[in-house]
């Protein structure tokens, strides 16, 4: 629809496609300088002008790694929690999601709105009782911690109603009348329909289980507990006044690297997912 | 018919579902209601007591909320916060939006294909794990070694090195360019879902009128994605209100309070200086500001779905 | 209990696909509310059971005190084969990770802890009595003092006696010295100064090392360097001018009397007015500490803990010295301990305090001080070739000695958190010479900070 009428609209054109390269690469470069700086010499690290790209592969910086702090449970730990939160989460979201879309029930609006409002509620307003939640559970420094507060979310209900509520019943009518009860209709009739939305929300849920930071570095203290972000902090914190880069690169580049996977794999959905109903981060 | 009316008489029972219905919503409504409603009721208990978490909470009255109000510090972290999601926002929503409108362009020329690839290339950032990037960003951002000074120097706009996250004037706005740079690729996104929903009949139409194309950006686009934007800037400015991450790693809130973010003057409060009434009232402010902006939210989302059904 | 979590989380996960899932999703609701109870249940049934007791212990420290302590930990459990120790090592914001850690009723059996942070852990009768344990002769009374608080709250503790519980076993002591560049005294032709300097000739000297090259006023090398945030850097200057930070009733803050206030403004002076020392923002980013090894300072106010990094970076000769003498006619330091306390919550006490014996008994503390880190609390280390080192710098190490009789042991109010917050706050316009210490501690300043400073803490 944008026709090239004259040259001075191509070379605008010409133009703002570099500016688009431009900055598409600015907003690439800081990973390629994690990637860069992860595989430098203590020594190279220090050049002037800086290094973007490597000179030797120094590989070793991973194995310093490995040595200054257990990143494989890290990582381990991180997709343990991540994983089952994602799982639960979104079974969760479309149980309830599907029974606010196609069930009737007495105060079914009144309790969806209940739901939507703790939308409203950012997390950090909850932390303190939440720890003593915690606390008296008996679950502090536990995996419980980790996962069970991420179990339940109000975005994903309503999302996957706005999904329900799209889908034709005809499918489900029948299944009912072959004389399925509401969950067998409900698991291999709906869930099977809803899977676009489900991976996207899955994909949401499981980046922002691996991203978050705040809850598990109060909710757990023990190494073995440690989930990513905490123990890339500590890692940090560990150097105190020779922050050793290159080591603190390389462990950036392995807790980013699964949710570039992740992304990659299931971009299509998530972008769909996202679009779908602007996601809160 | 007339057997199940008088059938469904049980309480809290579905006429066709049975008891059904409870058990689907059983697990969503339990999980918010211990771990979203019960802390949010104690939390606005917590901020009328004094509490160092150890022993058990005094009732104070209204004095935490006196002492934040009259704490020249709660009212410098409020500005800084202010500040910094007014700056991010105005920043981060400008920028996607030139951004977009370029992609959209793209989507339609003879380089459709490569859309994808920068669509993605801008929204990378977002999904990655905060810690990390605030990582990287602090090493592009060391004064005598990163990457930035040494760019700018090359390019001769700044000519000695700047202290970036250790200078009181600069620290705020390298956290100010780390989030834009995060959060950017969603709104782009946003926009572009927008972009794409503009019908090209009307397009077409100022095409034949012979606009510009600055004239057709602003007299067509605009107004029909204006619904969008609200949304984009407080779905922006919510998320900017609490962040937390890069403050921690990076600048601890300093130098000299410069990056004192409002959550992360909270989480201080709680969790160093075991300040828990003062930290509840801070997050009760919090959440008030959030409240208003997510009703505003709401409020401009209900414009926005009938602006979408509108145009389909 | 750990595996166990996992564990049953794996077997949900995994019967997820198999299990009709109504089912499943009573199942996980259950867990989720009784599992409270469970854990609970299975740790009260599970642990008599153990023959092992396993301790956690807690501690910050560099890597290389961590080499020292590590194999110390493994003696200890190759001698009492029944005890396992988990360490927990948190080497940056130990006591905020301390803090939860005690408030979420994880309190680690053994905690090393300092004197500052000691308080409001005694005051809510977190830690066992030691006393009966240690052996008084062994260690520097001030470093015993500085954990002698009344374990129920503050009352009675204003002037702590002999009898009064100690809470803590002392490790080390820090207090404070002064280094300084010998290679740069000898080129600007100074003689090294002496324990019996005084605060003018402080002044004298960092004027003659002071350099500023071009004259624009900002000098390329200062004299001296020293913080100003937390208070422990100021107030030797304080106390040795006669004044105090508070009364010995710990009722009131006593900064605005005239000899505390003299000496403030002896500190903002050595910033502002013979500008020996830079301002902050003079040293910008750069630690104190790089400042000195970059040689950009020439003396540095600082502790014990400097002692390794000098020795392997400092690529110029370089010395210790007391503090000078102030208008008191007394150089007087503070005199911080570190050391060990056991928690009261501790199931295994008995083990607990064995470590905490072990991990200050002579020969402990002497490896640790073999790495140059500490000063010892106990007598006989310190005094001892380990830590006099004759062979290694500084030549003077005795000096960290020489101050303790006349230093000031701790004493903090519960509540020193926010009260050195507050402070450093309405000290910060000093330092910035924006105010004079007068105007900087206003009836209101004062009135907070006398408020936080008798706050009873346990408020239940």
């Amino acid at each position: 629809m944008w026709e090239i009428s004259s040259t001075a609209s191509k070379a605008y054109r010409l133009l703002t496609l570099l500016l688009l390269i431009l900055g598409a690469l600015a907003m690439m470069l800081p990973f390629w300088v994690m990637l860069v700086t992860s595989l430098l010499s203590n020594v190279e690290i220090f050049n002037y002008p800086p290094r973007l790209f490597p000179g030797v592969f120094h590989w070793e910086n991973y194995q310093r790694l490995f040595e200054a702090a257990p990143m494989g449970l890290y990582f381990l730990n991180s997709l343990f929690v991540s994983g089952v939160t994602t799982v639960f989460h979104v079974l969760f979201a479309a149980m309830a999601g599907y029974a606010f879309s196609r069930m009737r029930f007495p105060y079914r609006n009144a309790l969806f709105l209940i739901c939507l409002v703790t939308m409203m509620v950012p997390p950090q307003v909850n932390i303190v009782p939440l720890f003593f939640l915690m606390k008296s559970f008996g679950w502090l420094d536990t995996y419980w911690a980790l996962i069970v507060p991420g179990l339940f979310g109000a975005f994903g209900v309503f999302m996957l109603r706005q999904w329900f509520n799209a889908l034709p019943r005809d499918l489900e009518d029948a299944a009912i009348m072959d004389g399925c009860n509401p969950w067998q209709t409900f698991w291999h009739i709906a869930l099977p329909l809803a899977k676009p939305a489900l991976a996207a929300l899955s994909i949401f849920v499981f980046i922002n289980a691996w991203n978050s930071f705040m809850w598990p570095l109060i909710a757990t203290n023990s190494p073995e507990l440690m989930v990513l972000p905490v123990g890339i902090a500590a890692l940090k914190s560990s150097f105190r006044d020779a922050t050793d880069w290159s080591v603190l690169m390389a462990a950036s580049s392995l807790s980013t690297i699964p949710v570039v996977i992740v992304f990659i794999l299931g971009q299509r959905h998530f972008i769909a997912g996202i679009l779908s109903g602007g996601v809160k981060e | 018919m007339i057997k199940a009316t008088i059938k469904a008489t049980g309480f809290l029972k579905s006429e066709r579902d049975g008891y059904w219905p409870w058990l689907f919503i059983l697990p969503v409504l339990l999980g918010l209601t211990v771990f979203t409603y019960g802390p949010i009721a104690a939390s606005f208990g917590l901020s009328f007591t004094y509490w160092n978490l150890l022993g058990k909470p005094a009732f104070v009255g209204f004095e935490n909320y006196q002492a934040v109000m009259a704490d020249p510090l709660f009212w410098k972290s409020f500005g800084v916060t202010w500040l910094f999601v007014l700056a991010s926002t105005v920043a981060e929503v400008l920028l996607a939006l030139l951004i977009a409108v370029k992609l959209n362009q793209m989507a339609a020329g003879f380089l459709s294909r490569f859309q994808p690839l920068f669509r993605s290339a801008y929204f990378l950032p977002f999904i990655t794990p905060m810690v990390s990037v605030s990582l990287v960003w602090g090493w592009l951002y060391e004064p005598q070694y990163g990457l930035f000074n040494w760019l700018l120097q090359s390019l001769h706009l700044i000519h000695a090195p700047v202290a970036w996250l250790y200078d009181p004037d600069t620290a705020l706005w390298a956290v100010v360019i780390l989030r834009v740079w995060k959060n950017m690729g969603y709104t782009v996104l946003i926009f572009l879902a927008a972009l794409q929903g503009v019908p090209e009949s009307i397009l077409e139409s100022a095409d034949l009128d012979g606009a510009s194309p600055f004239k057709r950006f602003f007299q067509v686009m605009l107004p029909m994605i204006t619904p969008t934007m609200f949304f984009v800037v407080i779905v922006s400015m919510i998320n900017a209100f609490q962040v937390f991450d890069a403050v921690y790693l990076l600048t601890q809130g300093g130098p000299d309070h410069s990056t004192e973010l409002l959550v992360y003057w909270m989480f201080k409060n709680a969790f160093e200086f075991y300040k828990i009434g003062p930290a509840s009232a801070i997050a009760y402010i919090l959440f008030v500001v959030i409240l208003l902006l997510t009703l505003l939210q709401w409020q401009m989302r209900k414009r926005w779905v009938l602006h979408e059904e509108d145009a389909a | 209990m750990l595996g166990a979590a996992f564990y049953r989380l794996r077997k949900i996960a995994f019967r997820l696909g198999v299990l009709p899932l109504p089912a499943v999703s009573f199942i996980v609701i259950l867990v989720l509310v009784f599992s409270s109870l469970s854990f609970t249940a299975c740790q009260k049934v599970s642990k008599p059971q153990n023959t092992t007791a396993t301790l956690t212990f807690s501690t910050w420290g560099s890597a290389q005190e961590m080499a020292v302590l590590k194999p110390l930990l493994k003696q200890f459990e190759d001698a009492h084969p029944g005890v396992k120790i988990k360490l927990l090592h948190i080497p940056d914001n130990y006591f905020h990770k301390l803090h939860i850690l005690i408030a979420g009723g994880l309190a680690p059996d053994v905690m090393f802890i300092n004197s500052l942070s000691y308080p409001i852990y005694a005051s809510h009768d977190l830690f066992l009595d030691l006393s009966p344990h240690i052996n008084k002769g062994d260690f520097y009374p001030q470093a015993l003092e500085s954990f002698r608080y009344a374990s129920s709250g503050l009352k009675g503790s204003a002037n702590p006696d002999a009898k009064a519980p100690v809470g803590a076993i002392p490790r080390d002591i820090s207090n404070l010295l002064i280094y300084y560049n010998k290679d740069w005294f000898q080129k600007a032709k100074l003689q090294d100064p002496t324990p019996d300097w005084t605060w003018k000739d402080l002044v004298q000297t960092g004027r003659r090392l002071t350099v500023d090259a071009n004259r624009d006023g900002k000098p390329e090398r200062f004299g001296l360097s020293f913080y100003t945030k937390p208070p422990l850097f100021w107030l030797p200057f304080v106390w040795s001018a006669d004044g105090k930070l508070f009364d010995d009733t710990m009722q009131w803050v006593t900064l605005d009397e005239p000899a505390a206030l003299n000496a403030l403004q002896f500190i903002q002076d050595l910033r502002w007015q013979s500008h020996i020392a830079p301002r902050q923002a003079e040293s910008g980013g750069v630690t104190m500490s790089q400042l000195f090894l970059q040689e950009k300072v020439a003396m540095l106010v600082s502790g014990r803990w400097s002692v390794p990094v000098f020795s392997e970076q400092a690529g110029f000769d370089w010395d210790v010295v007391p503090l000078p003498v102030g208008p008191s006619g007394q150089s007087r330091v503070g005199i911080d301990a570190s050391g060990y306390a056991v928690s009261k919550t501790s199931r295994h006490p008995k083990e607990a305090i064995m470590l905490a014996r072990f991990l200050t008994s002579r020969q402990a503390v002497e490896s640790v001080a073999k790495s140059g880190l500490i000063v010892p609390a106990r007598k006989d280390v310190a005094e001892s070739p380990v830590f006099l080192n004759p062979g290694k710098k500084p030549l003077h190490s005795r000096y960290f000695l020489s101050v303790i009789p006349e230093g000031i042991p701790t004493r903090t109010p519960p509540r020193w958190n926010e009260f050195s917050e507050e402070l450093m706050l309405a000290l910060q316009p000093v330092w910035d010479d924006q105010k004079t210490p007068q105007e900087a501690l206003t009836p209101a300043v004062l009135k907070k900070l006398n408020r936080l400073l008798k706050s009873e803490v346990s408020h239940d």
